[in-house]
């Protein structure tokens, strides 16, 4: 059994996911084939090199139905031999597409993949599927559903992180990623979004603010304390009794953005990279992914990071750098105190809460952004997880080569 | 009980008059008698149109309470009970499709089972009465219209008007049964009958009714669309805030919406008596039958209502005291105030006490093991306070209620009826609660047995 290896990746940058967003005129299917696209041309001279193009999409409808991947990698050019395949798996849907493409190439059922994902929040809105979880009473009442700020208020409460600290790592992000594209560090990696006639209509994240403070995001107000009066804490309380109330301290400022984007990572065994001369950049060392109580579902990032360090036979202290998805700030808090890690090899270069989280694709753009800062730092190992609906985790290692 | 006329252009008058009673109800003669009627009817050539109207100065007060034991009587399950309350159901929807235009003509209060005829109606008109009364009352007593209301009513009005009349269950004047949509007009009281009869002969009454039609969609946002989903996700916290887990009837409704709007008719009446049986054969609709109308009939009925008295205060002192011991054995105050707001005890006061270092998720067989306590307790001092008296304990069991006992327990003496004194006492022994003597030498009951059989 051989390796699966990651030979290059890109994204596109992300656009603020509304109407007034830089990449509301641009259609899923353009930013898939955006990052297709740029990834043929610098990586794939014959792309029917390619098995597949797995791609998470989250809201799978509409102009992001219908297997979208397939579709894209036609209408990029692909080789028609080139398959696609969309996958969902709530927000780790785009290190899904990595962990299940990595898998075909370890089993030695796939020679070469391109994983990732896209996600046009401005065009096909979140919570736009519909899904039984909530509104089903049948399976609403007995895992005590709570939609996922409820969650991430619960965990404030749970573990004690007040509006400070979730305001101080928010504040923190927009300065870590402000530097990171201040520096360069996204250069080698994004990849303009340009319109129908070729002018860039964006190449770099749009709703990074530098210069944001605590202290500006104090005067936010809570954005899920109706929706806790409206029944929800009241679930949350009778699965965590113990708790006598839920503050409401996420707001629109230390939760994750939504926004339009899409990632590709291409991922293949060695021999099939040496045969078209690509150099091995990196290579996925371990997986998993786990399921936790949903309730409070946003805390699984350490569970699923124990599980694939395990697989892995390592420890949390054998990793040089760590990218948790900032889903929202209480989570990110949470997996540096369950693991006990040093904030300082964590989110380097920001996180979602900067720079958003396009469903379908963060987990890939994570992962891109873990690889490039090991090449620039020269270490070796990187740990990327997110937390993800109904209470799953998935986590990635990935290791120099 | 009914008796139908008709004119010499074909307009059948059918009208509802129980011999023997102040008012008209649904029971099982009744569906006999208009199953028989729909027969007749549709075999009519005669007969071009239908008014069904009422002898009594209300339309039907809703289903006779009475018909219930037969429904949870040992032996029967959820299945058996489904079926039967069918036989209405089908009724119903015999009248509906009878091919030929039907319209309700309602003097007064349509409650219920009341409601429900009115709905398989092709039209429906109602006399101006400020005594009339309109709705779905069935929740408060832990049950749920088993007769296609849960189905007809949103498809009639839509999905967001429909469910604080289904899960609220509070009855609404004629006006605001116009304003919701539940009446298509309101005429004077002498004037029903002409009414009705020049809707029919303006041709102002379908046939058939919408939802068995090629393309109907329910009024409002479809079923499956983002709002509404949204609407089934804010519903279920609703109803889990108030009135909370320990009542099963709010989240039947709600399966039965969402899974029936999303079925042709006689699918949909099909999943709705399944809901139905699971609910009248489980406990809740008993005890809160009993309580809400069983211990009324019979305080009524004795004419002057006693005073709880002590007891019901009694009860509730008992529960609070039970909670502050259990904190100050070490069970963290947050947990048996959730405990107790989860099985719908009114606690005063709250326990108090500091926060618990780590929450961790408990199940809710543990917060129920705790309110079962805290209910114990309540229910053993209720005991010792009760009188002999007559009615007596069914105002222990009301005021007992008032003062935040929950009512799906159907009172505190109630619930010590529905296990037995002994078996009672022996549990709270067992919880190491101490049995008053009034419990130990109450070998019989509190209440007579079921009123309603």
């Amino acid at each position: 059994m051989g390796g699966a290896f990651i030979f290059d990746h890109l994204r596109t940058p992300r656009g603020r996911g509304k109407p007034d967003g830089a990449l509301h005129e641009v259609t899923p299917l353009r930013l898939a084939t955006t990052v297709l696209g740029a990834l043929r041309d610098r990586s794939l001279p014959d792309t029917g090199l390619v098995d597949d193009v797995i791609f998470g999409v989250v809201m799978p409808i509409g102009e992001q139905g219908q297997c979208l991947p397939r579709i894209a990698a036609l209408a990029a050019g692909y080789a028609e031999t080139v398959a696609g395949v969309q996958v969902n798996r709530f927000c780790a849907s785009g290190l899904e597409a990595v962990n299940m493409g990595a898998a075909k190439v370890m089993a030695g059922q796939a020679d070469m993949v391109i994983c990732g994902g896209v996600e046009s929040m401005s065009r096909v809105p979140i919570l736009s599927d519909g899904g039984a979880w909530g509104a089903d009473p049948a399976v609403a009442r007995a895992t005590q559903f709570v939609p996922q700020g409820i969650s991430a208020d619960l965990i404030a409460a749970r573990w004690g992180y007040d509006r400070a600290a979730l305001d101080g790592l928010a504040a923190q992000s927009h300065a870590r990623a402000a530097r990171a594209w201040a520096e360069g560090r996204f250069a080698g990696s994004v990849v303009p979004v340009c319109d129908g006639l070729g002018e860039v209509l964006l190449d770099r994240d749009e709703t990074v603010r530098p210069g944001t403070t605590a202290e500006d995001l104090a005067a936010l107000r809570p954005s899920f304390a109706a929706m806790g009066a409206a029944g929800f804490d009241r679930i949350a309380l009778t699965r965590y009794p113990d708790l006598a109330a839920i503050p409401h301290l996420h707001h629109a400022g230390n939760s994750s953005g939504m926004v339009d984007g899409a990632a590709a990572v291409l991922i293949g065994s060695l021999e099939a990279g040496a045969a078209t001369g690509l150099r091995p950049r990196a290579r996925v060392r371990a997986f998993a992914e786990i399921g936790s109580e949903p309730t409070i579902m946003l805390t699984a990032p350490a569970a699923a990071a124990e599980k694939a360090l395990r697989r892995a036979g390592m420890t949390a202290r054998d990793i040089d750098l760590y990218e948790v998805n900032e889903a929202f700030a209480a989570v990110a808090l949470r997996f540096m105190q369950a693991l006990d890690l040093d904030p300082a090899i964590v989110n380097v270069n920001g996180g979602a809460i900067a720079m958003g989280h396009p469903l379908g694709a963060t987990g890939a753009m994570i992962l891109g952004t873990a690889l490039d800062e090991l090449e620039r730092t020269g270490k070796a190992t990187a740990l990327v997880t997110l937390c993800v609906g109904a209470g799953m985790g998935v986590a990635t290692i990935i290791e120099r080569v | 009980m009914l008796t139908t006329e008709i004119d010499d252009t074909g307009v059948a008058l059918v009208t509802l008059d129980m011999p023997g009673r102040s008012m008209n109800v649904i029971d099982w003669a009744f569906a006999q008698a208009l199953d028989g009627a729909v027969t007749a009817l549709a075999a009519d050539t005669r007969v071009t149109g239908v008014i069904l109207a009422s002898g009594k100065t209300s339309f039907i007060a809703g289903a006779d309470l009475g018909i219930m034991p037969g429904l949870w009587a040992d032996g029967m399950t959820a299945g058996a009970a489904a079926a039967q309350i069918r036989r209405i159901g089908d009724v119903l929807r015999r009248l509906e499709r009878l091919g030929k235009p039907v319209i309700a003509a309602a003097s007064g209060t349509a409650l219920g089972g009341g409601l429900e005829v009115m709905l398989a109606c092709h039209a429906r008109i109602a006399a101006r009465n400020d005594r009339a009364l309109y709705g779905f009352p069935e929740v408060t007593l832990g049950l749920l219209p088993g007769a296609g209301g849960t189905q007809r009513l949103p498809r009639q009005i839509g999905l967001a008007r429909a469910l604080p009349i289904l899960l609220q269950g509070a009855p609404m004047g004629a006006e605001a049964a116009l304003e919701a949509g539940l009446l298509d007009a309101l005429v004077a009281p002498e004037d029903l009958i002409p009414a009705a009869r020049r809707m029919l002969a303006e041709g102002r009454v379908p046939a058939q009714q919408p939802w068995d039609a090629k393309g109907f969609a329910m009024p409002g946002p479809p079923i499956g669309s983002a709002e509404g989903f949204a609407a089934f996700i804010a519903a279920n916290a609703a109803v889990a805030l108030d009135p909370g887990p320990a009542y099963p009837a709010p989240g039947a409704i709600l399966s039965c919406l969402y899974e029936g709007l999303r079925l042709p008719m006689d699918k949909a009446l099909v999943v709705e008596s399944q809901y139905f049986g699971q609910l009248v054969t489980g406990p809740v609709a008993r005890a809160l039958i009993g309580l809400r109308f069983d211990a009324r009939q019979r305080l009524a009925r004795l004419g002057v209502r006693p005073e709880a008295g002590d007891a019901a205060e009694a009860c509730a002192a008992a529960m609070a005291a039970e909670a502050a011991r259990l904190v100050a054995g070490g069970i963290p105050a947050a947990r048996v105030a959730n405990a107790a707001v989860a099985a719908g005890i009114g606690l005063a006061p709250r326990p108090a006490g500091e926060p618990a270092p780590e929450a961790e998720p408990l199940p809710a067989s543990d917060l129920q093991a705790l309110a079962r306590r805290l209910l114990v307790a309540g229910a053993l001092a209720a005991a010792g306070a009760v009188r002999a008296a007559p009615g007596h304990a069914d105002a222990v069991d009301l005021g007992a209620v008032q003062g935040g006992f929950p009512a799906w327990t159907g009172g505190p003496l109630a619930m010590i009826d529905r296990v037995g004194a002994a078996a009672f006492a022996a549990e709270a022994a067992a919880l190491g609660l101490a049995v008053p003597p009034a419990l130990a030498a109450q070998g019989g009951r509190f209440h007579p047995e079921e009123e309603t059989a």
